[in-house]
């Protein structure tokens, strides 16, 4: 069972607790996409919160792209949940990180690594 | 005048029965056929809230369906007092306040239930529906037969049957029996969960599902009793129509009963179904 929780001892404003005990779910899949997220009200009511508070959270993650609010239909977990920039520019250093280490255990240098990108990116290896 | 005292003392010990029955204890037998019904084991320290809770949920519905019975039984106790004004009270707004009162009776156990999240709140990440803890089937029965009763004592209104008068009766009582059910259901979904999972929760779905029906058991029986009223006012020339209605109006009371009291309902079982 998947839950959130909410400490009013936190600095961290509960709206912002929310929203990213959600952003985490959703992007390391433990919510589904397509999964119907509770009701602002329902949630809101679990939480003692203010249903404002949980609105808040909803409207910052369908900003993100990580859900799609419906109106009535309710919110629903992104089909294909957009990273945000921020996102996409850790994965991105990560991905590089990975690489250039790879390439300096087996010897190479740094213009290495750039000549072996160019070199792929004009010369794509054909798809399996 | 002996008699009148028979039917007044009837009506009362029917009252105080039910006041007695509604008030009794929850007893271990009790809370484990509960259990049962609703496919779920409690830990022995939750047994104690279960049974408290269903004593508190039973006294209050109970006590409104009471306070309709001496509602309705009034002619009878005008009749000791003051027999020519008994007839006043003998009327179809006097014979159907005890269902209107148990509509209100079983909308209120569920509305004065509040549970204040203490220390980190914790909350599932499931969207609750109103079909988890009811068949929608039976709300949609209450939502026809609430639109025939209306329709038919607004027709009755117009036409020439000699207790016209008492239309709103039938156009309220459909009225009542939609919007305590609808909105009983709605709080019933809606109020905060005791606990987000294991037995606590578990416990708090049963409970939910256990009020669920006995709101929908309370808004068919009005609502059938209402559209047999307005089916009497619309076709009162035609009596076959309004004996028809007056024994789907019977029939009624029996789903309630079976609704509120046996029928057996799994929160788990029926989320599993449909998601």
């Amino acid at each position: 069972m998947i839950t959130v929780t909410v400490d009013t001892g936190s600095p961290v404003p509960p709206f912002e607790q929310v929203r990213a005990q959600l952003a985490e779910a959703i992007r390391t899949g433990a919510l589904d996409p397509g999964t119907r997220l509770p009701t602002v009200r329902q949630l809101a009511g679990d939480l003692g919160l203010a249903p404002n508070t949980v609105a808040r959270a909803y409207r910052s993650l369908d900003d993100d792209g990580l859900v799609d609010a419906d109106g009535r239909r309710g919110t629903r977990v992104a089909d294909g949940p957009t990273p945000s920039e921020a996102d996409l520019h850790r994965l991105f250093t990560a991905a590089a990180q990975r690489y250039l280490a790879e390439v300096r255990r087996l010897g190479g240098t740094l213009s290495d690594a750039h000549e072996r990108l160019d070199t792929v990116a004009d010369h794509p290896p054909p798809s399996t | 005048m002996d008699g009148d005292w028979i039917q007044a003392g009837v009506f009362l010990g029917v009252v105080a029965l039910v006041v007695w029955r509604g008030s009794r204890a929850v007893d271990d037998g009790a809370v484990h056929r509960w259990e049962r019904r609703f496919s779920v084991t409690l830990p022995d320290e939750l047994r104690a809230e279960a049974a408290r809770r269903l004593r508190r949920d039973r006294v209050l519905r109970t006590s409104a369906i009471a306070a309709g019975l001496l509602a309705a039984s009034s002619p009878a106790y005008m009749n000791l007092v003051e027999p020519e004004r008994s007839s006043d009270l003998a009327n179809p707004a006097t014979g159907q306040a005890w269902l209107l009162a148990a509509a209100l009776g079983a909308l209120a156990a569920e509305m004065l239930v509040s549970h204040i999240p203490a220390g980190p709140r914790r909350a599932a990440l499931v969207r609750r529906r109103v079909g988890d803890y009811v068949g929608l089937r039976w709300v949609w029965a209450i939502g026809v037969l609430a639109v025939v009763a209306f329709l038919a004592a607004t027709v009755g209104a117009l036409g020439d049957a000699p207790d016209r008068g008492w239309w709103w009766v039938h156009a309220g009582g459909a009225v009542l029996a939609a919007a305590a059910t609808g909105y009983g259901l709605q709080v019933v979904r809606d109020r905060a969960m005791a606990a987000p999972d294991g037995p606590g929760r578990d416990l708090d779905e049963s409970l939910r599902a256990d009020g669920a029906h006995h709101l929908v058991g309370a808004g068919l029986a009005l609502a059938a009793a209402s559209a047999a009223g307005g089916l009497g006012l619309a076709f009162h020339s035609v009596p076959a129509v309004g004996a028809v209605a007056q024994l789907v109006a019977l029939m009624s009371l029996g789903t309630w009963w079976t609704l509120a009291r046996s029928a057996p309902w799994s929160v788990r079982g029926r989320r599993l179904a449909t998601t």
